[in-house]
């Protein structure tokens, strides 16, 4: 099976890239994995009221989900996170595009 | 490096590969300038040629590869017409390029 | 070139005139299949707005590529793919648009994608 990692790099206020992202890859948690850098981790946010519908989606699916560290920190919100995701490292980044067939990027 | 020809009075700047700077400035006497500078004299069947590219490209925005204008060419003028040797014998050489020159075209990039 | 055919899948999600992207796409296209690579083409999200005919592009500065799209089976591209979510979010009607298409539902979408060896997401 082909495992792909999807990157998201805007925040949802300003691109439809997540929305669009989510909507093919929720019904099949097992093959896809989401994941946020750059401004894309302001959809991270776990009390950001548009955010919640993105949320429901991601716990109800199950589907893994990634936010990077270091863009969470530059942004000062990395206490702000929502439980849904797990939080990677640069390094940790890396090997996660190791581990996938494919890499995804929403532009 | 512009170079500028004199087509009936008017100055016309080419581009230093010898393409029209500005495309609105095609007429056929400026078609027929540009043949005579690649030793083509215009013909019937040129002009048929000149005239669908030009058609094709104001209606498509597009310049065609070698292979697409001469899928256009078999759609529009007939199978008879429609093959490489047919644009070989009336713009030898690098026919697209040379064609697409005298038709008053951008210079295709994608010369495949 | 021996290589063998790649499958690519270049997408088109915003609509016209929102940025250069849809462009860019095309000109993916264009290259990919002047190569004789296996070309498709999906219109996905608004990008499916593209498949209505411009009335005048004259006032915009920036290019659209709807005119081109009606040519496109010249460059052997054939295979376009269109998001039928989409075409109803935006009430349109199948027979108003530029080209045939094939209409996808999301799991044919996510298919598609899965089976392109290449995947342009513009």
């Amino acid at each position: 099976m082909t495992k792909t990692l999807h990157l998201i790099n805007k925040a949802p206020q300003h691109s439809s890239a997540l929305d669009e992202c989510l909507g093919l890859i929720l019904s099949d948690p097992q093959a896809h994995t989401l994941m946020l850098i750059e401004d894309g981790v302001y959809a991270a946010l776990g009390q950001a009221d548009t955010n919640q519908h993105f949320l429901q989606g991601l716990q109800q699916s199950k589907l893994p989900a990634y936010v990077l560290m270091e863009d969470l920190e530059a942004r000062g919100i990395s206490d702000k996170v929502s439980g849904v995701f797990s939080l990677v490292d640069y390094t940790g980044f890396v090997d996660l595009t190791l581990k996938f067939s494919k890499v995804q990027s929403w532009a | 490096m512009t170079a500028v020809i004199m087509i009936q009075d008017k100055e016309v700047a080419l581009d230093k590969r010898g393409y029209l700077r500005k495309l609105s400035d095609w007429s056929p006497e400026v078609a027929a300038t540009l043949a005579q500078q690649e030793d083509i004299e215009l013909t019937e069947a040129h002009w048929e040629l000149i005239n669908l590219l030009r058609d094709f490209h104001q209606r498509s925005g597009l310049i065609p590869s070698t292979r697409a204008l001469i899928k256009l060419m078999t759609k529009e003028l007939g199978s008879d017409k429609g093959k490489s040797a047919y644009l070989m014998q009336l713009f030898p050489g690098t026919p697209l390029k040379t064609v697409c020159k005298i038709s008053g075209l951008p210079r295709p990039t994608n010369c495949i | 070139m021996t290589a063998k055919k790649q499958k690519i899948l270049v997408i088109i999600r915003q609509a016209p005139y929102s940025s250069v992207l849809p462009e860019a796409a095309l000109d993916i296209v264009l290259t990919a299949a002047a190569f004789e690579q296996e070309v498709s083409l999906l219109f996905f999200s608004q990008g499916v707005l593209h498949l209505l005919a411009q009335e005048s592009t004259d006032s915009s500065a920036m290019k659209n590529i709807s005119r081109a799209l009606p040519s496109l089976e010249l460059y052997e591209v054939n295979n376009i793919l269109l998001d039928r979510e989409a075409l109803q979010a935006n009430a349109l009607q199948e027979d108003e648009l530029l080209l045939p298409a094939k209409l996808l539902n999301p799991v044919e979408i996510s298919a598609a994608i899965a089976a392109a060896d290449q995947v342009f997401n513009c």
